[in-house]
C-alpha cells in the first residue's frame, strides 16, 4: 500500500470534521474523494500534508524505493519521514506527525481547491521554484547564481509543455486567466516530483470547455502517478475514478469502483441524490452544492456539529474494503 | 551609480571652487552627509534584505546596527573579554557582525514563530529592551545613556596588519591623503572617511544582491510571495527565515560598525533606539521595498532633503538669508517678513517636509524610487537602460 491510514480523527472543540477514517491506496491507483460539502475531504488532504495535525489515528506512507529519479533529500531534509523515504528502504514511514514541508519532501504533493500559488512571480519560476526544493543542498547554496543550476530550468520548462503553459512560461502569475491557474496549480505540485499527488477540486470554477482540458491532463498525470482527487463533477469522477470513496460528516460511507458507488444506498442518500440511478441526472451537472462558488465548504464542517451523533452507519461497497 | 558615488565629492569641491558655490552648497549635500548616507543606507539596505525579500517587517533591527557600533567601540577599547584592545577594526567589525547574527538568531528563533505584524511588534519589543538594558549598563561607560566613545587611535578599514593598505577614518581623526597617486589631487579627512566606508557597503551590497540571486534568494521570495505554497512544495520555511534574518543582521552590524568607526563614540539614542529602525522603514518605501539597491536612493533622497534644510550653514535658509537684498528679506508676507518666515519654515525643518513627502510616497508611489523606475523600464536599470537609449538615438 502506498498509503493507509487508521482511525483518522480531526476534532475542532466538539466538531469531528474527520471521523475514523479506514483508508488504503495502492501505487498506481487513482481515487476520487467525492461527498457533500463540509463532508471533511479538505481537512483529510490537510491531514494527509502535514498541514493539521490529527486528533487520533496514524497515518503511513510507503513510496516506492526504486525511485532513482529523484535527487531529494540532501542533509538539511527536515524530519525522518524525509530521509527515510529518501535512503529507499521501502518500508513504510509514519508521518503522522510530520509538517507539510515533511510530507513534501516524503513524495505528498497537492494543489489546492483556492488558487494558491507565488502570484508576482512568473510561471516558469512557480515551478522552477518547486522543482528546486526537492532538490535538498541545492536550496541552501548562498553563493551560486541561480541560473547556474539548469536541471532546474530543463525540470520546469518540460513540466510546462505537460501542462500546456509552455508559450506562458514569462508571464506574471497573477495575469494568466483562471483555468491556467488551474493548470499551473497541478504544475506546482509536479514539480516535487510526487510519489502520490493529491488535487483538490482542479476543475473549481473553470468553464465548461476547460473542464476538458484539466481532466485531460489529469489523466495524463494520473498514468505515472498515484492521485486522490477531491471533485464534485460527477461525470469526471465516474468517468476517471479506478475508485470512489465517499465522506460524509467526517465518515468513509463508502469505498469501492464507480459502480459499486453509484449504486449504493447510503451514497445515493447522502450525496448523489438520484444521480445515475435512472439515468436521470446524466448531464455532468456538479452535485452536492455549489463546486465553485462555496470555497471555505470542507474545512470547517461547521455545519455538520452533529456528525458525532450519527456515528456507525458505515456501508462497505464491492470487495475493496480491507 | 557607483561611479556617481566615486565621483561625487571630487564634482562638489570643483563646484565649491566656481562662482557657482553658493548654490552647490545649498543644494547638493555636503560630503559628511554622504558618509551618512553611507551607512544608513547600508543599514536600510539590510532591512531590506529580510523584509523586502521575506516579507518580514523587522522593528527591531536597530538591535543590529547598535550591536555592531557597539562590538566596535568596546573592543577598541579593551572592554570585550578576549578581544585584545589593538585588534584591527576591520576584525573586530566582523566578529561584531558574527555577533549580530547570532543574536538574530535568538531573537528570530522566537519571533519566527508569528507573522505580520506580531512578527513586527515582537521584533521591535526585543530591541527596545536590549535598548534599556545598555541604557543602564553601567560597565559600557560611566554614563551609560551618553553612550560610550573610542579613546584610543583612529580605526582603519582595510587590510589588517598592513598599515599602507589601510586608511584611518573619522570626520578628525581620519587620514587625509594629498597628491594622490601623483595626480594632484588632495584628498581630506573626510573624504577618505567617504572613500573607505564606500568600499565596505558597496562590498556588502554586492555580496547581499548574490544572496538574493542564489537559489536561497528565491525561497525568501517564494516565503513572502505565499508562505502556505512554499511550505507545501517541501520548503522548511522556518529555517529559511532564520537564515535570512541572521544574514541580515550580520550586515545590519557592518553599518553600525563603520558608524562607530567614523563618528568615535555611540549612544543608545543613536543605535539602539526603534527611531533608528524607523529611518531605515522610511528610506526603504521612499527608495523601494524588496530592490535592495533601492534604499540607497531613499537614504540619498532623506539625507539630501536634510542637507538642503540644514540649520548649519551649506542650506538653503543660510543661501536666502545671505543671496536676497534686505528688502525682499523684510517684505511683508501675511504680517511676517519673510526673513522669518525662512527663519521657521525652511531652516531646519528637514523632519516636517520629510514625513509630508512619506505620507506622498505611501500614497502615490508605494513601489519607491527603484521599483517605480524598474516597473517604467520593464526590467532592472541595468538590463533596461541600454534598450530605452538606443530607442531615443534613433
Amino acid at each position: 500500500m502506498l498509503l493507509e491510514t487508521e482511525g483518522l480523527t480531526k476534532r475542532f472543540g466538539g466538531i469531528t470534521a474527520v471521523d475514523g477514517v479506514d483508508f488504503a491506496l495502492e501505487a498506481g491507483e487513482l481515487c476520487s474523494i467525492i461527498g457533500p460539502n463540509g463532508a471533511g475531504k479538505t481537512t483529510f488532504f490537510n491531514l494527509l500534508t502535514g498541514v493539521l495535525e490529527p486528533s487520533d489515528g496514524r497515518i503511513r506512507f510507503d513510496p516506492p524505493a526504486d525511485d532513482g529519479a529523484r535527487a531529494e533529500a540532501g542533509p538539511t531534509a527536515a524530519g525522518g519521514a524525509a530521509s527515510a523515504a529518501a535512503n529507499g528502504t521501502g518500508s513504510a514511514v509514519d508521518i503522522t506527525a510530520a509538517s507539510p514541508d515533511e510530507t513534501a519532501l516524503a513524495g505528498i504533493h497537492r494543489s489546492y481547491q483556492i488558487t494558491n500559488l507565488f502570484p508576482t512571480l512568473s510561471v516558469l519560476e512557480n515551478v522552477r521554484v518547486a522543482a528546486q526544493a526537492s532538490r535538498g543542498n541545492d536550496s541552501w547554496k548562498l553563493w551560486r547564481n541561480v541560473t547556474e543550476f539548469e536541471d532546474h530550468y530543463a525540470e520546469a520548462t518540460a513540466i510546462l509543455e505537460r501542462i500546456g503553459l509552455a508559450a506562458e512560461a514569462e508571464t506574471v502569475t497573477e495575469n494568466l486567466s483562471h483555468g491556467e491557474k488551474r493548470s499551473l496549480e497541478i504544475g506546482v505540485a509536479l514539480a516535487g516530483d510526487p510519489d502520490l499527488l493529491l488535487l483538490d477540486e482542479p476543475t473549481a470554477g473553470v468553464s465548461s470547455e476547460g473542464v476538458d482540458e484539466v481532466v485531460a491532463l489529469i489523466e495524463d498525470v494520473a498514468a505515472d502517478h498515484s492521485v486522490m482527487l477531491i471533485e464534485h463533477n460527477m461525470e469526471v469522477v465516474m468517468d476517471i475514478s479506478d475508485r470512489i470513496a465517499v465522506l460524509h460528516r467526517g465518515e468513509l460511507i463508502a469505498d469501492g469502483p464507480p459502480e459499486d458507488v453509484r449504486g449504493d444506498e447510503a451514497v445515493q442518500e447522502a450525496y448523489l441524490g438520484g444521480y445515475g440511478r435512472e439515468g436521470s441526472a446524466g448531464d455532468g451537472s456538479a452535485v452536492g452544492g455549489d463546486a465553485d462558488g462555496d470555497a471555505d465548504g470542507d474545512a470547517g464542517a461547521d455545519r455538520d456539529g452533529d456528525a458525532a451523533a450519527d456515528g456507525g452507519r458505515r456501508a462497505s461497497v464491492g470487495g475493496d474494503t480491507r | 551609480m557607483i561611479v556617481g558615488f566615486l565621483l561625487y565629492p571630487l564634482v562638489y569641491e570643483a563646484l565649491l571652487a566656481t562662482p557657482a558655490a553658493p548654490f552647490a552648497e545649498a543644494f547638493l549635500p555636503a560630503i559628511t552627509f554622504m558618509v551618512v548616507v553611507l551607512y544608513m543606507g547600508l543599514f536600510a539596505m539590510s532591512f531590506d534584505f529580510v523584509s523586502g525579500y521575506t516579507g518580514y517587517l523587522s522593528f527591531g533591527h536597530a538591535a543590529f546596527f547598535g550591536t555592531g557600533a557597539y562590538f566596535v567601540v568596546l573592543a577598541a577599547n579593551g572592554q570585550v573579554p578576549g578581544v585584545p584592545g589593538g585588534t584591527p577594526f576591520m576584525i573586530t567589525l566582523l566578529l561584531g557582525a558574527t555577533l549580530a547574527g547570532l543574536l538574530a538568531l535568538v531573537i528570530g528563533s522566537v519571533s519566527f514563530r508569528l507573522t505580520g505584524v506580531y512578527f513586527a511588534m515582537i521584533t521591535l519589543g526585543f530591541a527596545q529592551v536590549i535598548y534599556e538594558l545598555i541604557r543602564s549598563w553601567g560597565y559600557v561607560s560611566t554614563n551609560p545613556t551618553e553612550g560610550a566613545t573610542v579613546s584610543g587611535d583612529a580605526l582603519a578599514i582595510g587590510v589588517p596588519y598592513v598599515d599602507a593598505l589601510s586608511l584611518d577614518v573619522g570626520r578628525l581623526t581620519g587620514e587625509s591623503v594629498e597628491n594622490l597617486l601623483g595626480l594632484g589631487i588632495d584628498l581630506s579627512a573626510t573624504v577618505v572617511s567617504y572613500y573607505a566606508l564606500g568600499v565596505v557597503v558597496v562590498g556588502c551590497y554586492f555580496a547581499m544582491q548574490r544572496i538574493i540571486h542564489s537559489p536561497f534568494g528565491r525561497v525568501m521570495i517564494a516565503i513572502r510571495e505565499n508562505e502556505e505554497r512554499a511550505r507545501a512544495v517541501g520548503y522548511p520555511t522556518y529555517r529559511f527565515k532564520l537564515a535570512a534574518f541572521a544574514i541580515s543582521g550580520f550586515f545590519g552590524a557592518i553599518a553600525g560598525g563603520i558608524f562607530a568607526a567614523y563618528s568615535r563614540s555611540v549612544a543608545p539614542d543613536g543605535t539602539f533606539y526603534f527611531l533608528v529602525t524607523a529611518d531605515a522603514l522610511i528610506t526603504t518605501i521612499v527608495g523601494g521595498f524588496g530592490t535592495l539597491a533601492g534604499p540607497i536612493y531613499g537614504t540619498l533622497f532623506n539625507q539630501g532633503l536634510e542637507d538642503v534644510l540644514s540649520t548649519e550653514s551649506g542650506g538653503i535658509a543660510t543661501l536666502l538669508r545671505e543671496g536676497l537684498p534686505p528688502s525682499v528679506l523684510e517684505a511683508d508676507l501675511f504680517g511676517v517678513s519673510l526673513e522669518l518666515f525662512v527663519n521657521t519654515a525652511v531652516d531646519g525643518r528637514a523632519p516636517l517636509y520629510l514625513g509630508i513627502i512619506f505620507v506622498l510616497f505611501v500614497l502615490f508611489v508605494p513601489n519607491g524610487i527603484l521599483g517605480t523606475l524598474r516597473d517604467r523600464l520593464g526590467g532592472t536599470v541595468g538590463k533596461r537602460l541600454p534598450y530605452h537609449l538606443r530607442r531615443y538615438r534613433r
